[in-house]
């Protein structure tokens, strides 16, 4: 790597953090309640015993490890005084951060997707990292504790290390081992990444038999281990929360909300390219011209996950690292052809290109749910952090909220039910704008204290 | 494959495992810590029924070995005051806890002469009662009184106990698997002079 290069990539860096923390500046709440509820409320459960935990962990479908971490994150982060909703949005942030690793694997693979020795080859690498530093749909899930969110980060290293060790014609087991590594740690976190390196493995077998077998399973070794021996420990047998969660998955139906068998195509993808879809996908297609192994790689787990009733884009997330190495490519293929028609228009087109496709992404991808129940955190944190505080009804159903970790409080908190009111232990509500039960209460004298978004906090007359 | 720079290199390196130290030691802390839920301390309100010194608008603060974290059967419902109908308003123990306690914490000395205990079989089937139990009142770490209850089978258990200037009562109860006794369900306490 050049010098100049070496700087741009630091740059590249500095952007991509830019982005993540703009992005968590603007996202509120969650994207989908299991990042609360079986993240980081179990985390808060072992930290102080208090919390609400879901079914998943009544049964046992969920491993302890992730949350084992958050928790020890709390942990440290109580050492320095912060609890409740700031300790929440901080490990937001960290994780947000922190995927910023994506970028330097980024770079990697926009190296080892271009021919070796060609003068373009280090651009390659910057252009992948650009848009894995800032694709907006991509960047969009970092500021979040769904379990996918680390899933990606080992993902994106996957690859890295895959396309980086099938250029050689000898398998280069450092390579190997990281790749077995890296898919080892998102595979046991989540068992559904596994269609995501499913083309990468049988690419690897294929191409070096045997020989690439024991460094890719040596790799993966340690995080299968780590999550085996969790779940001996917490749930009684190795691997149990896979076993029943793909158990449940497959055969019980959870699916309650089913969407037709081409949403991951119309709205996960096509939906979030935004207004200029058409210019993204052209550009896309210029670059998964250069692999059609990376087309594969991406096709593979769409169509699976096409098949099954419940689709979410989230389950697709681990996509985006790859679709941003796609476009990084498919743009360095047109800025060439542009640059060698017309130099300095070419070069103004090229990166009008970027602006554009990153622009039209972030319009696409502004119709996610950046701040679900955003209001409903906020009140939570309110009314934990209020010295009379003895109870707290709210509105809606138990897991569409912050849980006791946003509340860092230990008293209960319900959903909102006439017969509790008779209870004066519940002398605070947070309930929506406009409901009636609001009316009710302010009817009965509650008095209105503040407010969040849509959310109402009412506190019983004294 | 691509060169980073050795200096930046090391910094990772050296960060991670900064890092991760620092995850481990605080995992171990949480995980030898092993909490027990307790209520918040509220001010003494003048409005407290003076036969019931075990609510919570005394200052008395509720402390157990676990709760129904799935169904959110809070420990301060067994110090509210109240003889509730809904089946939320109880305090019932963890599934896994094998030995559950309760213990109310009085914010200053007290005296007091009786226990009264309010288990579920008041609203919910009489097998729910808590037959095998133990209280003791203790200040500080000097125990005053204690008794041993075997046989109890009545929903709302009346102890006589001596404690005074105590600061503690503590409730050790045993359960009993694959019965209706395999968890705690308590509704009130009620700790009178």
């Amino acid at each position: 790597m050049t010098r100049r290069t070496s700087r741009l990539l630091w740059v590249i860096v500095a952007l991509g953090i830019a982005a993540r923390v703009t992005t968590w500046w603007f996202k509120g709440g969650f994207h989908y309640p299991d990042e609360i509820f079986q993240q980081v409320e179990p985390a808060h459960y072992l930290r102080t015993g208090v919390a609400w935990l879901p079914w998943e962990f009544v049964r046992g479908v969920r491993s302890w490890v992730l949350p084992g971490i958050y928790a020890a994150l709390l942990e440290v982060l109580s050492w320095a005084g912060v609890t409740g909703l700031p300790a929440f949005r901080l490990l937001t942030l960290q994780n947000a951060v922190l995927t910023i690793i994506m970028v330097p694997a980024g770079y990697r693979i926009g190296v080892a997707l271009w021919p070796p020795g060609d003068p373009d080859t280090e651009s390659a690498g910057l252009s992948v990292a650009l848009f894995i530093a800032l694709l907006p749909a991509l960047v969009y899930y970092t500021p979040h504790t769904l379990i996918g969110t680390p899933c990606m980060v080992a993902l994106t290293w996957g690859y890295a290390h895959w396309l980086e060790a099938r250029r050689s014609d000898a398998p280069d087991a450092r390579s190997l081992l990281l790749c077995g590594l890296f898919f080892g740690i998102a595979g046991a976190l989540r068992f559904t990444c596994g269609f995501h390196m499913l083309v990468p493995l049988a690419d690897l077998l294929l191409r070096y038999r045997s020989r690439a077998l024991r460094p890719l399973l040596a790799g993966a070794a340690l995080p299968v281990s780590i999550v085996a021996v969790v779940d001996l420990l917490t749930w009684g047998w190795p691997f149990h929360a896979t076993v029943l969660h793909l158990r449940h998955n497959l055969f019980e139906g959870p699916a309650d909300v089913t969407r037709p068998w081409f949403y991951y195509m119309t709205d996960s993808l096509w939906g979030r390219f935004g207004p200029l879809a058409p210019l993204t996908c052209l550009v896309l297609v210029s670059g998964l011209r250069r692999t059609w192994l990376l087309a594969l790689t991406l096709l593979v787990p769409t169509v699976v996950l096409s098949a099954v009733p419940l689709k979410q884009d989230r389950f697709l997330m681990y996509n985006w690292p790859l679709l941003a190495g796609a476009l990084g490519i498919g743009w360095l293929v047109i800025a060439r052809w542009l640059r060698g028609r017309t130099s300095v228009v070419g070069g103004v087109a090229a990166a009008a290109i970027v602006v554009a496709i990153l622009g039209s992404n972030l319009r696409g991808t502004s119709e996610l749910p950046w701040t679900t129940r955003r209001g409903m955190f906020h009140a939570q944190a309110f009314v934990g952090a209020q010295d009379d505080a003895t109870g707290l009804l709210f509105h809606d159903r138990s897991h569409l909220n912050g849980g006791y970790l946003v509340f860092d409080r230990t008293v209960p908190q319900a959903p909102f039910a006439g017969e509790l009111l008779a209870n004066h232990l519940f002398n605070y509500a947070s309930l929506t704008e406009q409901g009636d039960d609001t009316q009710r209460l302010l009817r009965m004298g509650w008095v209105e204290v503040s407010r969040f978004d849509d959310i109402v906090v009412l506190r019983r007359a004294r | 494959m691509s060169e980073v720079p050795r200096g930046a290199r090391g910094l990772a390196r050296l960060g991670a495992a900064a890092y991760l130290a620092l995850l481990a030691v605080a995992l171990v802390v949480v995980l030898v810590r092993s909490p027990h839920p307790i209520t918040p301390a509220y001010e003494g309100t003048a409005g407290c029924s003076p036969q019931d010194l075990a609510h919570y608008c005394r200052g008395v603060r509720a402390r157990v070995s676990s709760y129904d974290v799935f169904a959110n059967h809070h420990p301060i419902f067994a110090i509210d005051g109240r003889h509730s109908r809904d089946l939320l308003e109880k305090w019932v123990s963890g599934l896994e806890d094998a030995s559950p306690w309760i213990e109310l914490l009085f914010p200053e000395p007290v005296d007091f002469s009786t226990v009264r205990l309010i288990y579920a079989g008041y609203i919910e089937p009489g097998d729910y009662n808590m037959r095998s139990y133990r209280l003791s009142c203790s200040a500080g770490d000097e125990l005053r009184a204690e008794l041993a209850v075997r046989d109890n089978e009545a929903s709302r258990a009346q102890h006589a106990l001596k404690c005074v200037g105590v600061d503690r009562l503590r409730i050790d109860l045993d359960t009993v698997p694959d019965t209706g006794r395999a968890v705690v369900r308590l509704y009130e306490i009620e700790v009178a002079p």
